[in-house]
């Protein structure tokens, strides 16, 4: 009995790798023997403490490894390293940008008190500096130039304040600088009237930022299996249709939404969601979404 | 790594190959378990259990895969979530009183077990370990732990696992113990 346990035999007989022949065999033994039944419980008990043992073994191991969760706590040291580098540059950068900025408003605000002593010295009657306007075309706008006369209002209006002290600091000396702005079309074509636009809803921003209407070169096989009709999986970035589609066309779609690809089924008019990670096999799922619908159809055709 | 290189360096033995597969797939298993009501922890365990049952049957050489280790791993997740959750429903109370006079039972040998194991040098671990639960070849063994050839594997195996039980029945008597 004592040696019968350190055999090859009775370790296989643990393991669950004899032949049922064989392991019939072992098992009357063990049966007519009640030492070796005892002993056998015994060591069933040691094989499975080991293999336990050896679990928690690769398990702490495994809890070694840094995963991506997704969460903040499981960057590396590394990584925060990285972040907390990232961090300093920017700060440091928008610091000395910041304080660059404010160097360059003093020294002008210090010109411009000098210009002012100027000014007033040179003209007592004065008060206040003069402060160039904007030059505007002193035509008087017709209808049709309404509009970019107000944009060049709108234009001088948004020019960076330094340009404006500028300006100022140099009314004497130099010129007014000269903004030069782009001709506005006011006028279109015929032919550019024509288009109709009125069957068309531009989609929700959130929802179509970039799109396309592609095969997405997706491996796709049709299976007709009785018991599933209009069902669908996918496994390997290839999808399985199952059901009797009777030979009428469907398209596969790709809408980019929220930065991610969804892939969309149009069968017959109808949109169907098609989820990537759908290992096992389950039902098409009907899109009701109006607001998908309209994105889908504009991409469709 | 590829698929190939993977299951051809778990076949040895290398752990590495189980790290980087934990790492890769994390959370895309985890993912599974966790759209399914269950915990963070859960889909840990979930998870790292299907990794062990995947790298105890390559390294045994019993899996022919057919598919991308990605799909294989995940369908091991699907079905020992779905056994979690069958025992979880399944467990009434009455049942739950049962489990815990038999565990009480069966956790103090089990501890007496353990820390025999724990008496043990590395090397006897290790080899017991990789024989019995890895099911390694008595080849693939000696390689890992730079031993001369198999022979030598052999007879250290007998020696660790004599030792063991020894340890195991002097705790006990053979009366006590296996009574």
């Amino acid at each position: 009995m004592k040696d019968f346990i350190y055999t090859e035999k009775f370790d296989n007989y643990l393991k669950g790798k004899l032949e049922p022949d064989d392991r019939s065999s072992v098992e009357e033994e063990i049966r007519q023997d009640p030492l070796l039944l005892q002993e056998t419980s015994l060591q069933k008990d040691i094989y499975q403490v080991l293999g336990a043992e050896r679990r928690l073994l690769l398990k702490s191991r495994l809890d070694k490894v840094a995963v991506n969760t997704g969460s903040l706590m499981n960057f590396t040291g590394a990584q925060w390293a990285a972040i907390l580098g990232s961090v300093l540059l920017i700060t440091s950068a928008g610091y000395y940008g910041l304080v660059n900025f404010q160097e360059k408003d003093t020294e002008i605000a210090k010109v411009d008190i000098v210009s002012q002593e100027e000014i007033s010295a040179k003209s007592q009657a004065e008060e206040l500096p003069h402060v160039p306007l904007p030059v505007y075309n002193e035509k008087e706008p017709d209808d049709a130039g309404l509009m970019a006369s107000t944009q060049d209002k709108l234009a001088v209006v948004a020019m960076p304040k330094a340009v404006e002290v500028e300006g100022r600091v140099n009314q004497e000396n130099k010129a007014i600088p000269k903004i030069v702005l782009p001709d506005i079309m006011t006028e279109f074509e015929e032919e550019d009237q024509t288009i109709d636009y009125s069957d068309f809803n531009a989609p929700d921003k959130t929802l179509l930022e970039k799109s396309e209407a592609i095969s997405s070169g997706l491996a796709i096989e049709t299976i007709a299996d009785q018991r599933y009709d209009f069902h669908y999986q996918m496994i390997d970035q290839k999808l399985y249709l199952y059901g009797d589609f009777q030979g009428i066309p469907y398209k596969i779609i790709s809408l980019n939404r929220n930065e991610r690809k969804q892939l969309f089924l149009k069968f017959q008019d109808d949109f169907y969601n098609l989820n990537q990670e759908q290992i096992e096999v389950v039902p098409l799922d009907l899109i009701q979404d109006s607001t998908i619908i309209k994105a889908l159809r504009a991409l469709s055709h | 790594m590829r698929d190939n290189v993977i299951l051809e360096k778990i076949s040895k033995g290398d752990e590495k190959a189980l790290d980087y597969l934990y790492q890769k797939y994390y959370k895309m298993m985890t993912h599974l378990v966790l759209k399914n009501n269950g915990t963070e922890q859960e889909a840990k365990d979930i998870y790292q259990d299907a990794l062990i049952v995947f790298w105890q049957k390559v390294i045994s050489n019993q899996l022919v895969l057919t598919s991308k280790i990605s799909t294989y791993l995940y369908s091991i997740c699907l079905n020992l979530w779905r056994k979690e959750l069958e025992r979880k429903s399944k467990l009434s109370h009455e049942q739950k009183d049962e489990a815990l006079y038999i565990d009480q039972e069966t956790d103090e040998r089990s501890r007496i077990i353990r820390e025999c194991i724990g008496q043990l040098g590395d090397t006897c671990k290790k080899i017991l370990m990789y024989y019995y639960f890895d099911d390694m070849s008595m080849q693939d063994i000696a390689d890992k732990l730079g031993m001369a050839n198999t022979e030598t594997v052999k007879t250290k195996k007998y020696k660790c696992k004599k030792r063991l039980d020894s340890l195991i029945k002097a705790k006990y008597s053979e009366s006590d113990f296996l009574d």
